[in-house]
């Protein structure tokens, strides 16, 4: 399967220490951008450059740097999966190996990472698609913990750990009864972090109530965001991240103005309501979009840790709502790392960046002509193939 | 301390305070009411009319009574006489225990009894009547309204037994039916039942089938001793009434199929209404519900944003129900229910939108008279009808509402209380003899009291609000309420007379007073009502001016996916009169024909599902046994189910729906047709293959249905085995007696003559089940999900079944550790017919998507991988000769996309069955500009019934949960 046509004077241990080129390859930045024949320079393990040859004219690249034809290539940095439990759960019928639900209602102090199995066989899968980072979440409780981004390759979570503290995920209450009660609580905790009271679950909290991690409020409908923004009004720093909420696209206005991203989650669910119009979840993220906040794509819901890897032609079928694939690249790779606060570092095929991209035909957003050629992580290249290849192979010739 | 002075002219004061002096009987028992407007049945009145009453019979109903002596003379004047109205779905005051639930699964509770037929939900020996122990107050209660005659209910079960007519209690004493048996009941809902079977209402469904065929076998074999007493106790009631319980739509075309001759009375639950005239014909009974519509929320505009249009269009509907159901021709009769205030109300409702007088009455006496077979003994005044009457003051039709002042019922005059201050009673001949007596009403410590002469009664002794008269030998009474509360200087002068013996004549007259005007305020309603239903009842559903039409179509230049063989053509179809009529380039068709431009847009076959639960009710498994074979799908058939137009404006335009994957041996398949708003027989795919739902693994062995479920035959693969073996020779061998619709079906397979889909995922089982159907000598015809197919897909082929499996699901079970993404490229180069499922409803919504991934993952051609959805479904469901690919000669069931459709941003432009645009993506836009325009139109008229006080009581729009293979719940 090795197509690459090297340049003469390639180094391999330039190559291992991931530094190389790709050149005549079409470059998808992430950010809305595309530049035809364009030649990317990784210089160990980041972006070193980018370049449009139309605009940008020539660019000089040492000649021990090996450098690939990337004719006829797409190059999409790595697709980010938001609010996912992968590498938390490995069979979901097995509650052995379920590692996402701790006991409690408010357990603001577990983080994401910690269990996260990187050896998990369900990453290459996600992999095979162009995911390369997850944003891992505890789930369940009113505070489930917090998130941490990872690599999908590497050995242990420790190496795959990119980012902590991304995200306190929190589930607001249905209003009735007990939410009020919940309530309670939630303010008497913050109350108490504010004061100071020592303790993990309020080292935790005041990361939130400093602003340093945001809230990730999955909210069920329009209605409860209201009550939800009427809660945190007296703690102006805390920073709001809105999820799933299946007709928020009702308040897309209100969420523009307060400043709060808005994360989609699975948009192949089936609409909301009995009476919804079929193409309902794909309208209201144009809805969403058209007010202006930031916006992602995520796969929360049912087997969603192996459901992962649709998420890039999950996100190709909002062209069904009028979205160009130039303008959902984003909802899957810049957006999500602004939301996180790793824009710095990934999402996009920019200078400083790490080198974590792939190379296909086709597009990642479209399963049909969808083909992966080359996979890297920080500059180094890995292996496209998993258990399920091997399985393939063991018995598709007996 | 209110005080009220009232006269009293009376010869005996003993009768007041209880005794009961000698009176002649002949006296006692006649009743005149003098000179009154009677209306002795819908739409014939009289005015100036008397009416005799002797020992509980209309004796005489005319101009001029000859014989008026002895009689408890009635002041007719100015007043309305009715037939007193029958409830007929009468269920308050039944006793049963509380039912006691089984803390978890219960397969030992199904022992048999051998007199009884073995299943709990079953009691046709079960007499409602024992049950029945209704209070005063409640029959008070329901008196006030009008009510005479009630069909008390024991509504309990699947077969809940005879229901008898009875003449509404009274005080002192229990009357005797005057008809013990005269409706039998019915229901899909197994009630009390603790046992497990049937958990789902195609389960119920199936357990009428076999009780039906049993009874039929006891008939005409007497040696039959077993279920004897459930057997016999039918038999004897069978031609009664059928009242099946129909609380939603589909149950009636279902009762019907399962009772084609009998006499049945559909009690709906206010969803009849959703039924076209297919399902719902002219000359069937039904029940009405006299449930008030509900009011959508809508005090937000958040809410109005999120409402459904058809929440409003059903409550601006309602009150027409009974209009427009009696235009459709069907025989209606009011089920006035448990609550007299909604009765009430609902026919003043009924009454101001269209449903006039005649009929009310009708629906209230005649009618339900002549279902109980009761139509020359209640429900009309007229001579040698039980004397059963009402005394109003005003009509019927009087939208003020209906003012019972007295109730005469099986001869006994009973007074109600809205309005007894109205009545005129007087004795005739008058007598002038008369003894005073001081008579005071007065509360006292929050009490009420009489003081007749000095002694003072409790009113509320016997009688809340009233005080009871004894007179005559036979222990008749009358009564009526004293007590107007709040209202001061009233005067009631009561005069009785009793001219027959002269000594004990009394006379008795009440007088006075304001009525209490109960008001109903119906200006909350709109005043100009729109009927117009959809079809279905939904927000999608097809409007009579913009229906889908089957119309003859040329749609040019489109690149057509032929199917077979697997390849894509620049061309020409033309559809004619439903079928695929002509194929190629620059197809000359007759003028008129209607053209559709498509150059650049692609046509394909109609997408098939091979596994699906969509358009199901109450239970896609019978999870109450393991072996499930007389399970139908079909009858649970629910075609409103949104998931039906989801699927049309995805391309799907059929799909088989499977049993659940709970019981090794499961129920029988429904191929459909997303025949959007037609009715359930509509949608089943005519003349399609008949199929049955195995399953393997897991799901059977109750894997995953927690702790508790460890008791049922199988819980390994190795009894899954033995088990379905053992049923196979449980067929072979059958116990003498009636058939087993159960064991039958297991025949057919055996007989080449149904087909088995098995679920089914790792390779061991799959094996298994093979070299079981070859050593019993049938075929598998289809394994679906298979996921481990690739695996043997050899033996697969080897043995002639073929594999319908997901794109890339995997990682939920153990059992699919194993599963990978090229497993449909794996069994399909080994040359097994394969296809992909959704067994999911979003899933469903884009197949299209799923066959574009076994391009990416399998390498699968592109018009192979459109086979996977298409053709090769059709073939495993044996429907390939009608559908599944484009060649001339087969039904138009067929999709215009608006590009490549394995493309992630195509969408269906039009999708056709049988040559009907059951989608267009126009009409699709129309209908949401339509919902907006109703919405406008109603919201205000709803926001001012609420502002009129009407209490909002539910959400204006509905969340839905879609059925899945493992779900246990109906």
């Amino acid at each position: 399967m090795k197509t690459l046509i090297l340049s003469l004077f390639f180094s391999a241990s330039a190559l291992a220490q991931g530094s190389f080129a790709i050149k005549n390859a079409t470059l998808h930045l992430g950010n809305g951008k595309v530049i035809e024949q364009g030649l990317l320079h990784v210089h160990e393990g980041k972006i070193a450059a980018v370049v449009d040859p139309k605009s940008n004219g020539s660019y000089t690249l040492a000649p021990d740097i090996p450098v690939l034809d990337g004719q006829g290539w797409n190059v999409f940095p790595g697709l980010i999966l938001m609010n996912t439990i992968v590498g938390l759960t490995e069979i979901d019928a097995v509650r052995a190996t379920l590692d996402f639900d701790e006991v409690g209602r408010f357990t603001p102090e577990v983080e994401g990472h910690v269990a996260f199995n990187a050896a998990s066989s369900i990453l290459p899968t996600l992999r095979q698609n162009g995911v390369l980072f997850a944003e891992v979440c505890p789930r369940n409780g009113m505070i489930a913990g917090s998130s941490s981004v990872l690599r999908l390759d590497g050995k242990a979570w420790p190496q795959s750990l990119l980012a902590k503290n991304r995200g306190m995920h929190m589930h607001w209450p249905r209003t009735n009864r007990e939410s009020a009660e919940l309530k309670k609580d939630l303010l008497s905790l913050l109350e108490q972090a504010k004061a100071g009271r020592t303790g993990q679950q309020y080292q935790a909290l005041r990361r939130v109530i400093r602003g340093d991690e945001p809230i990730m409020l999955h909210i069920n409908s329009a209605s409860e965001w209201q009550d939800a923004m009427d809660f945190f009004r007296p703690w102006p720093s805390i920073k709001l991240i809105v999820l799933e909420c299946r007709d928020c696209e009702l308040i897309a206005q209100e969420l523009s103005s307060q400043n709060q991203p808005f994360i989609a989650s699975r948009i192949w669910e089936l609409p909301p309501y009995a009476h919804s119009d079929p193409f309902q979840r794909y309208a209201s993220i144009r809805d969403l979009d058209s007010a202006g906040l930031i916006l992602a794509l995520d796969y929360e819901g049912d087997m969603e840790a192996m459901g992962g890897r649709n998420l890039g032609f999950m996100a190709g079928t909002l062209q069904r709502a009028g979205f160009s694939p130039n303008e959902i690249l984003p909802l899957i790779t810049l957006n999500p790392a602004k939301i996180l606060g790793i824009d710095d570092q990934v999402g996009s095929l920019e200078v400083g960046k790490e080198a974590s991209f792939f190379a296909c035909q086709g597009s990642p957003l479209e399963a049909l002509h969808f083909k992966l050629l080359h996979l890297w992580s920080q500059g180094i290249e890995i292996s496209l193939e998993g258990r399920q290849e091997s399985l393939k192979h063991e018995f598709e010739s007996k | 301390m209110q005080k009220l002075v009232l006269a009293l002219f009376i010869f005996n004061v003993g009768l007041i305070s209880g005794q009961t002096p000698a009176m002649n009987a002949h006296s006692a028992n006649r009743i005149w009411i003098a000179n009154t407007t009677v209306h002795s049945e819908p739409g014939i009145s009289n005015t100036g009319i008397d009416i005799l009453i002797k020992d509980g019979i209309i004796e005489y109903v005319g101009h001029s009574p000859s014989d008026t002596l002895n009689c408890l003379k009635i002041d007719g004047q100015g007043r309305h006489v009715y037939a007193a109205f029958i409830h007929p779905y009468f269920s308050p005051g039944m006793e049963l225990p509380e039912k006691v639930d089984a803390p978890g699964p219960n397969p030992e509770s199904e022992k048999e009894v051998v007199d009884f037929w073995p299943n709990d939900a079953v009691h046709p020996e079960r007499w409602s009547w024992d049950a029945w122990f209704p209070s005063k107050e409640t029959g008070d209660a329901w008196m006030k309204e009008g009510i005479g005659y009630v069909v008390p209910a024991l509504i309990d079960g699947i077969i809940q037994g005879s229901f008898p007519t009875v003449a509404l209690y009274g005080p002192n004493q229990r009357p005797l039916p005057i008809k013990l048996h005269s409706a039998i009941g019915f229901s899909f809902d197994k009630g009390r039942s603790v046992q497990d079977y049937p958990s789902s209402l195609p389960g119920a469904a199936a357990l009428l089938r076999q009780f039906i065929v049993d009874a039929n076998y006891a008939e005409k074999h007497p040696k039959f001793i077993k279920y004897r007493r459930s057997l016999d106790a039918y038999l004897t009631l069978k031609d009664l009434p059928h009242f099946v319980q129909s609380p939603s739509a589909w149950d009636i075309p279902l009762w019907k199929q399962l009772f084609p001759n009998q006499n049945l009375v559909f009690v709906e639950h206010g969803e009849a209404y959703r039924l076209s005239s297919t399902d719902l014909k002219k000359g069937d009974r039904l029940l009405l519900s006299c449930r008030l519509p509900s009011i959508p929320e809508v005090r937000d505009p958040l809410l109005i944003e999120k409402s459904d249009v058809i929440q409003l269009k059903e409550w601006e509907l309602f009150p027409s129900l009974p209009k427009l159901l009696n235009q459709q021709g069907i025989e209606i009769a009011l089920n006035p229910g448990e609550n007299p205030e909604a009765f009430r109300k609902a026919c003043g409702i009924f009454l101001q939108n269209g449903f006039d007088e005649d009929k009310l009455l009708e629906s209230l006496t005649t009618r339900p008279a002549e279902w109980l077979g009761l139509e020359d003994q209640i429900g009309k005044v007229e001579k040698g009808f039980r004397a059963g009457l009402i005394i109003t003051a005003n009509a019927l039709g009087n939208p003020d509402g209906l003012q019972v002042e007295a109730l005469i019922l099986e001869g006994e005059l009973k007074l109600t209380s809205a309005s007894l201050n109205r009545i005129h009673l007087q004795m005739s001949p008058e007598d002038p003899t008369q003894d005073s007596l001081a008579f005071e009403f007065f509360e006292q410590e929050g009490k009420r009291w009489i003081e007749i002469e000095g002694e003072r009664y409790d009113p509320e002794r016997e009688s809340p609000g009233a005080l009871i008269f004894k007179w005559g030998s036979t222990q008749q009474y009358m009564y009526f309420p004293i007590w107007q509360s709040g209202k001061t200087n009233q005067t009631i002068h009561l005069t009785f007379i009793d001219s027959a013996g002269g000594t004990s004549v009394r006379r008795f007259s009440v007088q006075h007073l304001s009525p209490i005007k109960e008001n109903m305020d119906l200006a909350s309603f709109p005043t100009e009502v729109s009927i117009d239903r959809y079809f279905p009842m939904h927000a999608f559903g097809y409007s009579g001016d913009d229906s889908p039409t089957q119309t003859d179509v040329v749609i040019r230049s489109a690149t057509v996916w032929t199917g077979h063989p697997a390849a894509t053509i620049e061309a020409d179809v033309f559809l004619k009169k439903g079928k695929i009529s002509a194929i190629g380039k620059g197809l000359k068709v007759p003028a008129g024909t209607l053209e559709i431009e498509a150059t650049g847009k692609h046509l394909t076959a109609g997408i098939i599902d091979e596994h699906s639960h969509i358009a199901l009710r109450q239970g896609v498994n019978e999870s109450g046994s393991a072996i499930s074979s007389e399970v139908r799908m079909s009858d649970g058939l629910r075609p409103d189910d949104p998931a039906v137009y989801r699927q049309l404006a995805s391309g799907v335009t059929s799909a088989q729906l499977l049993h659940g994957s709970a019981n090794p041996i499961g129920g029988q398949s429904a191929i459909v047709r997303m025949k959007w708003g037609a009715s359930p027989s509509e949608m089943l795919f005519p003349n399609a293959p008949g199929f049955i739902k195995f399953a393997l693994g897991e799901n059977v062995k109750q894997a995953n249905w927690g702790e508790r479920f460890t008791v049922r035959y199988p819980q390994t693969r190795l009894g899954v085995k033995t088990f379905i073996q053992e049923q196979f020779l449980m067929a072979q061998n059958p116990i003498p007696g009636p058939v087993s619709l159960r064991y039958e079906v297991l025949k057919e397979i055996l007989a080449g003559k149904r087909n088995i889909t098995c679920h089914s995922y790792v390779a061991s089982e799959i094996l298994m089940l093979m070299q079981l159907a070859d050593s019993l000598g049938f075929k598998v015809r289809t394994f679906t999900h298979v996921l481990e197919g690739y695996k043997v897909a050899k033996e697969l082929k080897t043995h002639g079944a073929a594999g319908s499996t997901f794109s890339d699901w995997w990682a939920y079970k153990a059992e699919v550790n194993d599963a990978i993404p090229y497993n449909a490229a794996l069994m399909h180069n080994a040359g097994v017919l394969t296809a992909l499922n959704s067994d999911d409803e979003a899933m469903g919504t884009r197949l299209n998507m799923e066959a574009a991934k076994m391009v990416r993952y399998g390498g699968v051609s592109e018009a192979e991988a459109w086979n996977m959805v298409t053709l090769n479904p059709a073939k495993m469901l044996g429907i390939d000769e009608r559908v599944g690919s484009i060649e001339i000669g087969k039904d138009a069931d067929i999709v215009l996309w608006n590009g490549h459709p394995m493309l992630s941003a195509s969408v269906p432009e039009i999708t056709w069955i049988e040559g009907i645009d059951y989608y267009s993506k126009e009409r699709h836009q129309r209908m949401i500009q339509r919902n907006k325009a109703e919405k406008k139109r109603l919201i205000p008229f709803i926001l001012n019934a609420i502002a009129n006080g009407e209490k909002p009581t539910e959400p204006a729009y509905k969340s839905f949960k879609p059925y899945h293979c493992e779900d246990l719940n109906p």
